[in-house]
């Protein structure tokens, strides 16, 4: 397996893709590629040395020093010389991603949005977030893999539709009831799962959805400059999980077709697979660990949207004093509402 | 002559009534005595006796009270001569001047109570009656002293019965009605409020942990978004239909306790000052 890296034409440097004009650009000279001008580009390979089983160390094309890369790494920097390695090794075969949803958001809008979403959080320690911890944000293309589904399904049930009316003394109630048949077909789009068992997986499905229209066609390009992890959990371990998902999605976009009734009661529901699609597709996340106190935080942003999901420590005093300032409040409120109104 | 007897006996009845209304402010500033005497009726024992369940009563009710007799109204109703002394005198207790006086007037031969504050809620117009009922008797037979006791048990006891809920205030003058609302610290709703309060502020509280601690599931999938349905089948079909009623039970109000619909009544007028009393008399 062979380590590669991006070479520029004019000045031999390395070349990365940049996420504000979509290009490739060479972070010496600065000049500027597009994607066809890269694939028409002679590649920097390296042999791999020595495999290990749990790491597994390759020769940076641009320094020649070792680099050990963990199994599921397909991109990554080399420590000494901070050039982009891409293993496309790694990525062929079945571990080739069909698509790939090229970063939008760049480095240093991503850390603008970092701090402002830090800042508008009240509850952390004052001197939690220093800025200086935010330049270890890195880029990851994290595995994922998502399903298009397309089923047939049937929904059956009553409705009782209740109407009451008074006449003097009397009340009359009237019930009416419907059998309510429903069917037809339910297509969902991009069901998603992460597909990397040491990831955060919380963290990492919190910033979904990503708008998959907008993903290109995999090429290792768009990992030069990025780290990227490889999956290591396949579809068939998301099976069961997605088939339970699915039936409570379609459940619920037939139920909402029900309208201008009381409440409805299903009898029977019936769901058909006609066609389910599965994807396994790299997706640009930033990531920042934070160690304080020990303690580690993780946080997540979403590469396409911008979508931040974290960990944060809770200042447990102010928090209480805020809960026991709504405490006092609601509790003098009412009280003296009760007063007024006995 | 006779209106040189008139101009000669006026000032002597003026510095009279200065003197009355001077030692009643001197019993005042006292701090405790509340029986002014002017027409000499009661004896010192009975005035002793009449001071001390006064006490007693201040005491236990935190309401004041002050039995007053006359042989000289000053041309003065009996109900105005009433209101004014109690003004004048600063009878009554707080901000609401709570408290009652009772007037044995001589001079118009009448018996009369007025009240003031807190204690026009408890001496309604029928109590008010019966406090009377029970004083007329005595007052008659010229035993103002018992009378006088008589009004401070019974208005006594009356208090410890406490305010009839229906008790509402009836003025004279504009026929504006003043329900009654029950004072006092709503126990019930400070209970419920911090039931809120508890519900209010955990919910935030884990709601904010939660939140911090990524404990919860972050990702809803937006089904309305990714999910697209085509119908092919679409039917709501009646199947059955059916009309119940039932009579409504009729809202029969009547209360079982006998008690009149004016029961709970208190008629208040204002005074000359423009403060509101309540209060009632009998023609002896």
């Amino acid at each position: 397996m062979s380590a590669l890296t991006y070479k520029c034409p004019n000045c031999g440097g390395s070349m990365v893709f940049d996420p504000q004009s979509q290009d490739f650009t060479c972070e010496y000279c600065l000049s500027s590629f597009c994607r066809e001008d890269l694939e028409a580009l002679p590649l920097d390979h390296s042999e791999e040395i020595q495999p290990d089983s749990e790491t597994l160390l390759y020769t940076c094309p641009n320094c020649g020093a070792q680099i050990a890369m963990e199994e599921t790494t397909a991109a990554d920097f080399c420590y000494y010389c901070h050039n982009p390695v891409i293993l496309s090794g790694k990525l062929s075969g079945t571990q080739m991603p069909s698509l790939l949803v090229p970063f939008q958001i760049s480095k240093d809008e991503a850390k603008e949005r970092f701090i402002s979403w830090i800042s508008r959080k009240r509850f952390i320690p004052p001197a939690f977030f220093s800025k200086n911890q935010i330049e270890k944000l890195s880029g990851v293309y994290f595995p994922y893999w998502t399903c298009d589904r397309t089923m047939n399904a049937e929904l059956n049930g009553t409705t009782k539709d209740i109407r009451i009316w008074r006449t003097q003394d009397t009340e009359y109630t009237e019930t009416k009831v419907y059998s309510i048949r429903r069917s037809g077909q339910v297509e969902l789009r991009d069901l998603s799962r992460n597909a990397l068992q040491k990831a955060q997986v919380r963290m990492l499905e919190g910033i979904l959805p990503f708008d998959l229209r907008k993903a290109a066609p995999f090429h290792t390009g768009f990992l030069s400059g990025f780290q990227a992890e490889v999956k290591d959990m396949e579809k068939e371990f998301f099976e069961a999980e997605i088939e339970k998902e699915t039936e409570t999605y379609v459940k619920s976009l037939l139920t909402n077709t029900i309208t201008g009734h009381g409440t409805f009661q299903a009898d029977r529901f019936f769901m058909s697979e006609q066609k389910s699609v599965w994807h396994y597709v790299l997706l640009p996340v930033w990531v920042l660990t934070y160690r304080q106190n020990g303690a580690l935080f993780y946080f997540a942003m979403n590469g396409q949207t911008g979508e931040i999901c974290g960990q944060l420590p809770v200042d447990y005093r102010k928090l209480l004093a805020v809960c026991g300032g709504i405490f006092a409040a609601v509790t003098a409120l009412i009280t003296l509402l009760g007063g007024l109104m006995l | 002559m006779s209106y040189a007897k008139r101009y000669i006996i006026s000032p002597y009845l003026f510095v009279l009534l200065l003197f009355c209304l001077l030692f009643c402010k001197e019993i005042q500033a006292e701090g405790s005595r509340r029986v002014c005497d002017e027409a000499g009726i009661f004896s010192q024992e009975e005035q002793q006796q009449i001071e001390d369940t006064i006490q007693k009563l201040q005491t236990e009710t935190g309401m004041d009270f002050a039995v007053v007799s006359t042989n000289d109204a000053g041309g003065k109703s009996t109900a105005d001569y009433a209101d004014d002394f109690y003004e004048q005198q600063n009878i009554g207790t707080g901000d609401s001047h709570d408290g009652m006086l009772y007037l044995i007037d001589l001079d118009h031969g009448e018996i009369y109570i007025s009240t003031e504050g807190e204690m026009m809620r408890y001496l309604t117009d029928e109590r008010l009656d019966r406090v009377l009922d029970h004083a007329y008797e005595d007052a008659l037979e010229k035993n103002y002293a018992q009378s006088a006791l008589s009004v401070l048990q019974d208005t006594s006891a009356y208090i410890k019965e406490g305010i009839p809920e229906d008790q509402y205030h009836l003025s004279s003058e504009t026929g504006q009605r003043d329900p009654y609302r029950k004072k006092g610290f709503p126990f019930l709703s400070m209970l419920f409020g911090m039931f809120a309060g508890a519900f209010a502020a955990l919910g935030i509280f884990f709601s904010v942990r939660s939140q911090y601690r990524l404990t919860h599931e972050t990702y809803h999938y937006p089904v309305s978004e990714k999910g697209h349905l085509a119908l092919t089948e679409s039917s709501d079909r009646l199947i059955n239909q059916f009309v119940t009623h039932r009579k409504i039970p009729r809202n029969t109000s009547s209360s079982g306790s006998g008690r009149s619909a004016n029961s709970g009544r208190t008629t208040t007028h204002r005074s000359g000052s423009g403060r509101t009393h309540g209060g009632g008399g009998r023609k002896l």
